[in-house]
């Protein structure tokens, strides 16, 4: 049981799994020549990686509802979780990434700020987990986190410094999580304080709202025909949290090998099946929050990410 | 042999020798591969190479493509939509393409969209035909807009039964892998396109700096290698120790049409395998309910075309067919046409089923002799339509002339008092009637020919006009320019109905036309001009007997001629007394 926890914390983690590729984007040179091709490669800022990180208690967290009270009822995890969490960051199977841009010099209140979420691959060929935290360690980043106009897909919007203290929020979070799948999750929030010299960033918190649906498309770490889904609903026994749509809360059943068979909407309509929880009807959510600290790294190029296979 | 005959004559020229006069060109021949491909009318008929009917079935005159698979994204009605908000209805063809990918490629802004903004892997459509990879495949697509720093279009033929599509936009899966492929890149002022085979690009193409439509086009040579062609100049070839194998069993693939971005889209794919030769008779009749494509209304005559259609004439605006026709009423007296004619408009999206305009009739019925609608064909692809309409008033008991009407709607056709083409001179050819014109525009002017016959003989003939600003046509001194056949010809009692097109591949005027023999019989005659004066049936005419399809009779051929196809729609008439407008095709024939 606990391996199983161990497993699905993982995955909840966004743990990025595989192996590194050299830079290889289809963006360069050509055999005769001919007209100069144009690099993909993002302004990456200034870098940090995550050094620590774990699920905050549940009683701690952002408040989402706006009813005065945090919200993040996966932090019931946190004490299964957390350990691990600190554990892949020692072995270097989650590397995160925070790339901010345009940050005054010094450090001054701005909007003008732009912070970019990145799941990296240890540079080091081979990989050398054990400088990952060195403060001037090497990374790359997979070119699937990239959008056509080479911009992180992870972008964060309303980025507010003010008094060093960093705070931004996004309607839309898309991670990459090569091993699981890309967690969606909706009205994202984030926050962290610049140490002084901004050699480190300090009481981070991120959080937001993971559909019933975008659970469901993760795969399982633990039931190989599962989902994340089911591990929460069949091992953990959580309801979603987050009423999105303002008709109520649903609620999901699992059957005793821990699959989601069932869901039922607020107003009592059941829907079969364990592809319940994508039907459109429903809407509903977790709360999830996660503490963190950061120190710099650096990002040195792009690697081509496992997903992107053309 | 041959070459020593010639051999022979500028010495005899030269000489002065009387032979030359004896020397009858028509004995020389034009048929073998060398004739039909060294720039030379050899058998002196006034038709070079692959324009002489004798050279059609050679291979060097064999260049009509026979396409496999052809989809038209640009023109779709529904695909004009923006990509923020498509029709949702607006699908792919999928007895053509299985698309794959999150999200799936969209038909919106004239084209089909990855609109796909992650740079992970690319969405797209892959073809259903599977195409074999020998000598003679080509795959043609025309693309649009530049795209963003890291957005693509690929197009290629990949040996992947179907590509991997996962439930979120970046999912993990096996993505388009073509091991032939021209797959865009972006470049410093635009974009190029690399060329690429076995996954490792061989070249790279010039540089595209505008968004416009450019077409990109790879095939097979008769050495097994793959050439890449870029607004039809080659800028890469396969290595040449890398030819595909060959055999009576080549591999096959799909052809698969990827991408990610907003800003390129495709906005038409074709595909052909090998050619084929012109056959100007092997027509033969649309499949099943097809091959009648409109008939009357047949509703107790509440319809001005209730009774019958007939005199088709189509254009095309957009992907779209516009087949204008003349319909009537029933009489009241017996089985038959009233003399109350109009125009209508039929339009078809696939060219099989015709749905009536809502306005119709275009042009309203009125007491009428004759009422039939010719086109200007306007190779531009203009939504302006240009009627010639041959009318002729009952009641004024004026003899059929030439109206002209155009549209910007295609739909509401203004009358205009004067006619542009009317009968001619008194004594000459066409003094009596002139009607049933096809017209095309003409350095910088239009040439029309119409049919035309004179008071004191009825036989009908096709005569050439030609007109510098579209509306003041003045004949031609040689008129008329096709003539009746000879006693026992389908076409001894007179030809009309003629409807020419230019084909610019052989600098050639192609005319079909209705033949009259004995009893009302009719046939269709075919003929091509390299002026548009001098014509020259077709040694096999008819190209098309009312049998050979099951009917009666035939008449009025309206043609429109796409990539390797002759499409014609014409008059008909089965055991039913009405006529009805039938459809064929004509796919030319195997080289031999």
């Amino acid at each position: 049981m606990i391996s199983a926890v161990r497993c699905v914390l993982y995955a909840l983690a966004l743990a990025a799994c595989g192996p590194a590729h050299p830079v290889a984007h289809p963006d360069g040179g050509t055999p005769d020549g001919g007209a100069a091709l144009v690099s993909c490669m993002p302004d990456f800022g200034k870098v940090y990686i995550i050094d620590t990180y774990g699920l905050l208690p549940s009683d701690q967290g952002f408040d989402l509802t706006g009813d005065g009270k945090p919200d993040n009822i996966l932090g019931a995890l946190a004490p299964f979780a957390n350990p691990t969490f600190l554990n892949d960051i020692k072995v270097g199977s989650a590397i995160f990434l925070l790339g901010v841009n345009d940050l005054p010099d010094p450090l001054a209140d701005s909007t003008d700020a732009r912070l970019a979420f990145w799941v990296g691959i240890d540079g080091d060929m081979p990989p050398d987990p054990t400088n990952n935290l060195s403060g001037s360690a090497q990374f790359l980043v997979p070119s699937a986190q990239l959008d056509v106009d080479c911009n992180s897909t992870t972008v964060f919007q309303n980025n507010v410094l003010h008094a060093g203290k960093f705070t931004a929020a996004t309607a839309h979070l898309s991670i990459v999580a090569q091993a699981i799948g890309d967690l969606e999750s909706t009205n994202d929030r984030l926050s962290f304080e610049f140490a002084p010299d901004e050699t480190r960033l300090n009481n981070g918190l991120i959080g937001g709202i993971s559909t019933t649906c975008a659970l469901a498309k993760l795969s399982s770490p633990i039931t190989p025909q599962g989902t994340l889904l089911d591990n929460i609903v069949g091992a953990f026994g959580l309801q979603p949290d987050i009423d999105v749509d303002g008709h109520g809360l649903d609620h999901l059943s699992a059957d005793s090998n821990g699959f989601v068979t069932q869901c039922q909407l607020p107003d009592g309509t059941l829907i079969d099946g364990h592809g319940c929880p994508c039907d459109a009807r429903m809407t509903n959510g977790y709360s999830l929050a996660f503490f963190f600290t950061a120190l710099p790294a650096n990002i040195i190029g792009l690697a081509a990410g496992s997903s992107e296979l053309h | 042999m041959a070459s020593l005959r010639f051999g022979w004559l500028p010495l005899l020229a030269l000489s002065g020798c009387s032979l030359i006069t004896k020397f009858d060109p028509s004995q020389a021949s034009e048929s073998s591969a060398a004739q039909c491909s060294d720039g030379v009318d050899n058998d002196a008929d006034g038709l070079t190479d692959c324009q002489d009917f004798k050279c059609l079935s050679q291979p060097v005159c064999c260049n009509l493509p026979v396409i496999v698979l052809a989809d038209d994204f640009q023109h779709r009605d529904c695909a004009q939509a923006t990509c923020d908000q498509p029709d949702p209805t607006c699908t792919l063809d999928a007895g053509k393409w299985q698309p794959w990918g999150l999200p799936q490629p969209i038909l919106c802004n004239g084209g089909l969209s990855p609109h796909k903004a992650e740079l992970c892997y690319d969405v797209g459509a892959l073809g259903q035909a599977p195409l074999p990879l020998h000598p003679g495949l080509s795959v043609a697509v025309t693309v649009a807009g530049i795209p963003e720093t890291a957005g693509q279009l690929a197009v290629g033929l990949t040996r992947q039964p179907q590509v991997g599509s996962g439930n979120t936009p970046c999912a993990l899966v096996q993505g388009f892998q073509p091991e032939i492929a021209a797959i865009e890149a972006r470049s410093t002022n635009g974009y190029v396109f690399l060329a690429s085979f076995d996954h490792s690009t061989v070249a790279e193409s010039p540089e595209i700096t505008d968004d416009g439509a450019h077409a990109i086009r790879m095939q097979i040579g008769s050495d097994r290698r793959v050439i890449w062609l870029l607004d039809g100049v080659e800028f890469a070839q396969s290595p040449a120790d890398q030819a595909l194998p060959g055999g009576m069993n080549p591999l096959t693939a799909r052809l698969g049409l990827a991408g990610r971005g907003l800003n390129a889209r495709f906005l038409d794919a074709r595909v052909s395998d090998g050619t084929q030769c012109d056959a100007p008779n092997a027509w033969v009749p649309n499949d099943g309910n097809a091959f009648v494509a409109l008939s009357g209304a047949d509703d107790n005559n509440k319809s001005w075309d209730s009774y019958q259609v007939f005199a088709p004439a189509v254009t095309t605006v957009g992907n779209q067919v516009m087949l204008y026709y003349s319909g009537c009423t029933a009489s009241s007296l017996d089985d038959s046409c009233s003399q109350e004619l109009g125009i209508g408009l039929a339009t078809s999206a696939d060219q099989l089923s015709f749905a009536r305009a809502p306005t119709n009739p275009l042009y309203p019925p009125r007491a009428r002799f004759g009422l039939e609608p010719g086109l200007l064909r306007d190779p531009t692809g203009s939504s302006n339509v240009t009627l010639f309409i041959s009318v002729n008033a009952l009641a004024s008991q004026q003899n059929q002339e030439v109206y002209r009407e155009t549209s910007a709607d295609q739909m509401q056709f203004m009358e205009t008092g004067t006619a542009v083409l009317q009968p001619g001179p008194p004594g000459s050819w066409d003094d009596g009637e002139v009607c049933c014109s096809s017209v095309l525009p003409d350095n910088g002017g239009l040439t029309m020919w119409f049919a035309g016959h004179s008071k004191s003989d009825g036989t009908w003939r096709i005569g050439v006009a030609r007109s510098s600003d579209g509306f003041h046509f003045t004949e031609d001194p040689a008129n008329p320019v096709v003539r009746e056949g000879a006693n026992g010809d389908f076409d001894q009692n007179g030809v009309d109905d003629p409807e020419v097109l230019f084909d610019d591949a052989r600098k050639l005027y192609r005319m079909w036309y209705t033949g009259n023999t004995v009893l009302g019989e009719t046939a269709l005659g075919y003929a091509v001009s390299t002026d548009g004066v001098r014509w020259h049936k077709f040694p096999g005419n008819p190209v098309l007997r009312p049998l050979d399809v099951g009917l009666q009779v035939v008449g009025s051929p309206a043609v429109l001629a796409d990539e390797g196809e002759l499409r014609m729609w014409l008059q008909g008439r089965a055991d039913d007394p009405r006529l009805h407008i039938y459809a064929l095709s004509n796919r030319g024939k195997a080289p031999q």
